[in-house]
């Protein structure tokens, strides 16, 4: 089983949820696809065993070609390429990679080069906890391509546990994709119902089915209660408002180690899901 | 001299647009006989490259200069690698702004003035 952990305000306890469950469900793997702050492996207390670069293919001109390569400048969709004085100007931080100008342009008119969007770190966490972290190139748009890397490590040999990004844009539902589970986790505040109303309504659409995690509770919550009730989502965990567990995120220590209070709410959580331990 | 300025108007009585990439209107002007074609800014509603698009724009019709407000890094290498001369802070009336292209009191650019993305948080 694939569980997605999103959610669309930021510093809602994703992450804290992510990593308590992984923790709960022991020999599973986490996907931190987190990409551009990735930091479920303090958590899990991993090492890293192994790096991997991701890469996207961008053009290069063979300027003794003296090739046309103007119709294909004109033709890439997020302006990366420039024809100037007849010489092909590359933009590398523009190109998705998509690979259409090889296909404008005329026949090996164009070398091929790797830009260097990201890595992927493999390592070992507590509890026989493979995990798998994303990182992106600080400032590149790749974030997709990344994703796609770290949930390419997963199989189906173990239950997975993916960290997303916040929000609801186009990596968080690369994130969220072909997951069994999506949680939604949200804080009780008008924010966090107003971003669990567009996360609830965004991520119907990728076909998981959703729960939602109520994080530092002040009350009973009716608001969010009586959206999740209209949109029929159940919620499956509530965590107060805690001191105790805010002071133990920040110091890197996972939620389910504050008391035995918690460890039992998440295995509570974990049946709930129906991810049996394997 | 055949050159274009970034304009928020289609004639010479309009005001310059002090952005490069995302101005409204690209205005090519002959300096001799005061000639004035306008054409909407491709790169206006690009979603990312506006800069790259509004200069390949501008090179594929063979202007010796552009006359704008501020330019950022990438339009910039375009136009540089082009051989096209920039003349920045360009302010007030595009009439107004070749008067002082002739003056010779408007700044030859060798580089990039603004950084990225200047023009959309500038609108």
């Amino acid at each position: 089983m694939i569980i997605a952990v999103a959610g669309v305000k930021g510093g809602a306890g994703k992450t804290l949820v992510a990593t308590s469950l992984a923790i709960t469900m022991g020999n599973c793997r986490f996907l931190d696809c987190d990409v551009e702050e990735p930091n479920g492996h303090i958590y899990l207390r991993a090492t890293r065993r192994k790096r991997e670069r991701v890469a996207i293919t961008v053009p290069k001109a063979k300027d003794w070609l003296r090739a046309d390569l103007l119709p294909a400048a004109r033709f890439c969709p997020y302006h990366a390429l420039a024809v100037a004085n007849g010489s092909l100007l590359v933009f590398k931080e523009l190109c998705t990679g998509c690979g259409g100008c090889f296909m404008v342009a005329p026949p090996h008119s164009l070398a091929a080069e790797e830009h260097v969007v990201g890595a992927v770190w493999t390592g070992d966490g507590r509890g026989g906890i493979e995990v798998v972290t994303g990182e992106l190139v600080v400032g590149s748009g790749r974030a997709v391509r990344v994703i796609r890397a770290v949930k390419g490590k997963a199989k189906g040999d173990r239950h997975a546990v993916i960290d997303c990004p916040p929000g609801i844009t186009r990596p968080v539902f690369e994130a969220v994709r072909e997951s069994d589970r999506c949680l939604l986790v949200t804080e009780d505040s008008p924010f966090g119902l107003e971003d669990l109303r567009a996360g609830l309504d965004g991520l119907r659409l990728t076909g998981a089915r959703l729960g939602v995690v109520i994080n530092r509770a002040r009350g009973p919550a009716e608001g969010i209660r009586t959206l999740c009730a209209e949109r029929g989502v159940p919620v499956l965990l509530e965590l107060p408002f805690s001191r105790e567990i805010a002071e133990a995120s920040a110091g890197g220590r996972p939620c389910v180690d504050v008391s035995p209070r918690w460890a039992d709410a998440f295995s509570a959580l974990r049946e709930r899901i129906g991810a049996d331990a394997r | 001299m055949k050159i274009v300025v970034t304009a928020q108007g289609q004639d010479l009585d309009a005001m310059v647009d002090p952005r490069f990439g995302r101005c409204q209107y690209f205005l090519f002007i002959d300096t001799d006989s005061l000639s004035c074609e306008a054409q909407a800014n491709p790169g206006r509603e690009a979603g990312g490259g506006a800069g790259i698009q509004a200069a390949q724009s501008v090179v594929d019709r063979g202007v010796e200069a552009v006359v704008t407000g501020f330019m950022g890094p990438n339009a910039s290498r375009v136009l540089q690698a082009s051989g096209v001369k920039v003349y920045g802070n360009a302010a007030g009336t595009v009439r107004g702004a070749l008067e002082k292209l002739r003056e010779g009191k408007l700044t030859l650019l060798s580089g990039p003035s603004v950084r990225e993305h200047f023009g959309l948080q500038n609108p």
